[in-house]
């Protein structure tokens, strides 16, 4: 296809065969005018006129997996106790989160086929063991949801109805069962959208809607949540007068450039406090969780053994799977009283993956 | 050797310059291109003299900013009734920064925060690393700061020595303690900022009544208690307008600021800008002092030497003599020295403890060299397993985690676990991106520690901690212990402070004992799921080539 064979890993003979040979259109050179620019943006745009420059980013993408993961946990496993024993940092992430090394937990892909493969070498001790995985449900706009008092979305999380159908619903104005699967998406990225920071161009980028759509379906989005935009300027006004923003447990990121005169970094900053409280929120409750967990299976045979993103992990003796069922999910959903309920699913399998 | 404290001087930009000019409003200085330069003269004169009598080895200048601050926002009519800056004092501002600039010295502003907080908030942080701090300035609401490291050092006429408040100084010159300066000033009010009080109050009867009830709360809380009835009906008025002065007249001493300890540390004078500039200004005498100065550059000043008192554990008498000891003490910091970075697989090599600042115990157990130096390894680490499980020893560390997992290694389970030094560091500041025990024994002490390197070199080459002669690894391991130890008093009151408690004592910490039992039971992997994976992968690779 290239018209020739080449080296994949150069920049130089691929920027070559992109825009002089398969004449892709161009996007200026990059900063050093050495030769024309190949990143992940360039390459996600060609994707969509050429099935080559695709193929390039599967060829990155898998690369990238089998070296992180795919070969190097092998390497991790100890002699010893024939396991992998990940390394949990507590002093890393700004939000308050755990993160790990020995693997990265956190890097692995959700949504890849690939990223699912790696989640399927995860597996129980021995024959008397499964793995049970249990996933706080949609817990940062439960926790928006809490903050802001807005009686939309508290009440649907309350009535447990899917929260994205709910928003999709309420933003196009249809009944709940005419909502398409196009118009959820667009509310699902328009819902994590508010609690990673909004903007109309973001959202044009990642839906089938364009600008104008965008900023009209935003307008809709806080007309139809007020709860939600009286939050972020809450949050905005807190940060500037404090310099930092708190969590539920009163966890503490401050930010410096809140008052920046630059208009980028201060836009940053004023994501960060929108974010923080909802994520650093997250962060607690899954740590109290964790303790109230442990304190209750200290004389089992089964053990927790990861903690990524929202989700725990335990290695279960079958004798206790009935037993520590019952006490991950009191654990989880009793860990503070919102105005919303805390909801975990809980799933057992064979190895990670099947836990879903 | 015996050092002096390093001394800090914060200068009140604003109030220096105002008062420069005012001192000369009679009589006002004019240069040859008819540019009034009393501001700015008088503002380079007090700068010149710090430096000249004081040697202060941290200097910065603080300003005002044009923009409304918090208590503007509480109040709008706060300092409304300040007259306009006189516009010959407006053409002076560029001229001042020149001149900071010259004279090389830190300056710091913030919209939103008067001068006052920004000072307030770094000599609270310089008191707390036991600086002995001068807030210059001539503004009676600084003495609310004074306490026996944080003076007012008023610099009043060229020609007369500077006026220096401690506590002392303070209530004989206020009549109040320092503790009470927000009180008094609450009630009297305060013109010069349109700061209400309670309207009939003035100093003479603030005092009275402070001295009467302690503190405006107890005042407000035991208001009929007041004998005068007179006074009464005044305060009983006026109790909001009275705790709204409070709020005005307090200084915030948590400016969320970044403080680089560094970038205030006192430098050399640019001569050749300082020259340029007061040749500009035509302010000879100045020029002349010049060349005299000869700032004492922090780099210049002896070392601080340290006092640290390291001792090697010879013998299991003397650790069971020290442990005895120790134990008295109920806490104490606790370091290992291992084989390896990864502590499911680090062999001990030995323990460090320290229970009181420059002095620390190194336990060697399991050096390669040195091997008749190593007491007996089972029966001391008997001996230090009833030591680290005692409940009534409060145990402290720096990554503590690693410490857990090495000792759950020989049967011991460290307990409590009272403090981890790197912990409490990330809670205090979650973005920050060193806890590292050097990179917090500079930030807090500007104390560099011995780096591993110099005992284990570097890259392939780097040996492993056994093969340190014993000798060497006291110091080492002594001053890990030491640097925790000493750490642990500055943290634990910011954690009170920043009322997270709950959040360190009740989550964090106890979460590391949770982490360690992950970490040790680790996850089976399916290496041959795994290995065929990779070959798969391989595949679709060379399809995609």
């Amino acid at each position: 296809m290239a018209g020739g064979e080449f080296n994949i890993n150069s920049t130089q003979q691929l920027a070559h065969i992109m825009f002089e040979k398969l004449n892709l259109p161009t996007r200026g050179k990059t900063a050093k005018k050495r030769g024309y620019s190949t990143d992940v943006r360039v390459l996600e745009e060609l994707a969509l006129i050429h099935e080559f420059p695709r193929l390039i980013l599967d060829y990155r993408q898998v690369t990238k997996l089998k070296n992180t993961y795919i070969d190097a946990i092998p390497r991790l496993i100890n002699p010893v106790t024939g396991r992998v024993h990940t390394s949990f940092n507590q002093t890393i992430a700004a939000t308050g989160r755990l993160s790990s090394t020995d693997p990265n937990l956190q890097n692995i892909p959700i949504r890849t086929d690939e990223g699912r493969e790696i989640r399927k070498a995860f597996i129980p001790r021995d024959d008397n063991y499964v793995l049970m995985a249990a996933d706080y449900s949609q817990i940062e706009l439960r926790i928006l949801a809490h903050y802001s008092e807005d009686k939309g979305l508290i009440e649907a999380f309350r009535k447990g109805e899917d929260i994205h159908t709910r928003t999709a619903a309420e933003v196009y104005d249809v009944a709940f069962d005419r909502v398409t699967p196009e118009m959820r998406r667009a509310a699902k990225t328009a819902n994590f959208a508010v609690i990673y920071g909004v903007s109309a161009y973001g959202l044009s980028q990642q839906t089938e809607l364009d600008l104008t759509q965008s900023r009209d379906f935003i307008d809709t989005y806080f007309a139809r949540y007020p709860g939600i935009s009286k939050y972020i300027d809450d949050m905005k006004t807190f940060a500037r007068g404090k310099g930092y923003v708190t969590t539920l447990y009163n966890r503490r990121r401050y930010l410096p450039d809140i008052n920046s005169k630059n208009f980028s970094i201060r836009q940053f900053a004023e994501r960060t406090a929108i974010n923080t409280p909802i994520q650093g929120s997250a962060a607690d409750i899954i740590k109290v969780a964790m303790l109230k967990i442990y304190d209750r299976m200290k004389k089992m045979k089964s053990r927790m053994v990861l903690q990524v993103h929202d989700e725990l992990v335990f290695d279960v003796h079958n004798d206790e799977l009935a037993e520590l069922k019952l006490i991950v999910k009191d654990g989880m959903e009793k860990v503070i009283k919102l105005k919303v309920p805390l909801v975990a699913d809980i799933g057992v399998g064979h190895n990670w993956l099947d836990c879903k | 050797m015996k050092t002096r404290p390093k001394r800090f001087f914060l200068v009140d930009g604003s109030a220096i310059f105002y008062r420069a000019y005012f001192a000369f409003i009679r009589n006002p200085l004019i240069n040859s291109k008819g540019e009034n330069t009393s501001a700015t003269y008088g503002f380079v004169n007090s700068l010149l003299k710090i430096i000249r009598e004081e040697e202060p080895d941290y200097f910065a200048v603080v300003f005002d900013t044009k923009e409304p601050t918090f208590r503007h926002e509480m109040y709008p009519d706060y300092k409304s009734t300040r007259a306009k800056m006189p516009d010959e004092l407006v053409e002076q501002l560029p001229r001042i920064h020149q001149a900071v600039e010259a004279l090389n010295i830190a300056t710091f502003e913030m919209p939103g925060y008067e001068a006052d907080d920004i000072i307030g908030t770094i000599a609270c942080l310089a008191e707390r690393r036991d600086y002995e701090v001068w807030c210059v300035t001539g503004d009676k609401d600084f003495f609310q700061l004074v306490t026996d490291k944080v003076k007012v050092y008023n610099p009043r006429k060229i020609a007369d020595a500077a006026e220096i408040f401690g506590p002392q100084e303070v209530k004989d010159k206020f009549g109040v303690h320092p503790s009470q300066v927000i009180d008094k000033l609450s009630l009297m009010g305060d013109s010069s900022d349109n700061v209400p009080g309670v309207p009939g109050i003035g100093p003479k009867t603030a005092d009275k009544l402070l001295e009467q009830f302690g503190s405006l709360e107890n005042l407000l809380a035991n208001v009929e208690q007041i004998s005068s009835k007179n006074i009464r009906e005044k305060i009983k008025n006026n109790i909001d307008q009275a705790k709204l002065s409070k709020k005005l007249v307090t200084i915030d001493t948590h400016v969320p600021i970044n403080i680089d300890f560094d970038s205030m540390k006192r430098r050399v004078i640019n001569y050749d800008a300082a020259k340029n500039l007061f040749l500009e200004m035509e302010f000879s005498s100045l020029l002349k002092q010049l060349s005299p100065v000869s700032p004492v550059t922090s780099e210049d000043l002896p070392r601080k030497e340290t006092k640290a008192d390291y001792q090697q554990v010879r013998s299991v008498d003397e650790l069971v003599a020290l442990l005895s000891e120790l134990e008295s003490k109920k806490e104490v910091a606790v370091d290992t020295e291992t084989t390896s970075l990864n502590a499911l697989e680090a062999d001990l090599v030995g323990v460090s403890l320290c229970t009181k600042p420059n002095e620390a115990y190194y336990i060697p157990l399991g050096h390669s060299v040195d091997k008749n130096e190593n007491l007996p390894f089972d029966e001391t680490l008997s001996i230090l397993k009833k030591f680290l499980e005692n409940p009534g020893v409060q145990k402290f560390g720096q990554n503590i985690k690693y410490d857990l997992e090495v000792f759950h290694r020989y049967g011991i389970d460290i307990n409590p676990v009272a403090f981890d030094t790197m912990l409490a560091s990330y809670v205090l500041d979650p973005s920050g991106r060193q806890h590292s025990l050097d990179f917090l024994a500079m930030k807090y002490f500007d104390h560099k520690m011995q780096p591993i390197t110099a005992l284990i070199g570097s890259g392939k080459k780097q040996k492993t901690f056994d093969t340190v002669p014993v000798e060497k690894a006291v110091f080492y391991a002594s001053e890990d212990a030491d640097l925790t130890y000493r750490l642990r008093g500055i943290f634990a009151p910011l954690i009170a402070e920043a009322e997270m408690h709950n959040l360190y004592y009740n989550l964090e910490l106890p979460l590391i004992k949770v982490l360690v039992a992950m970490e040790e039971a680790g996850v089976r992997v399916d290496d041959k799921f795994l290995a065929r994976l990779s070959k798969e992968m391989d595949k679709k690779l060379n399809r995609l080539e």
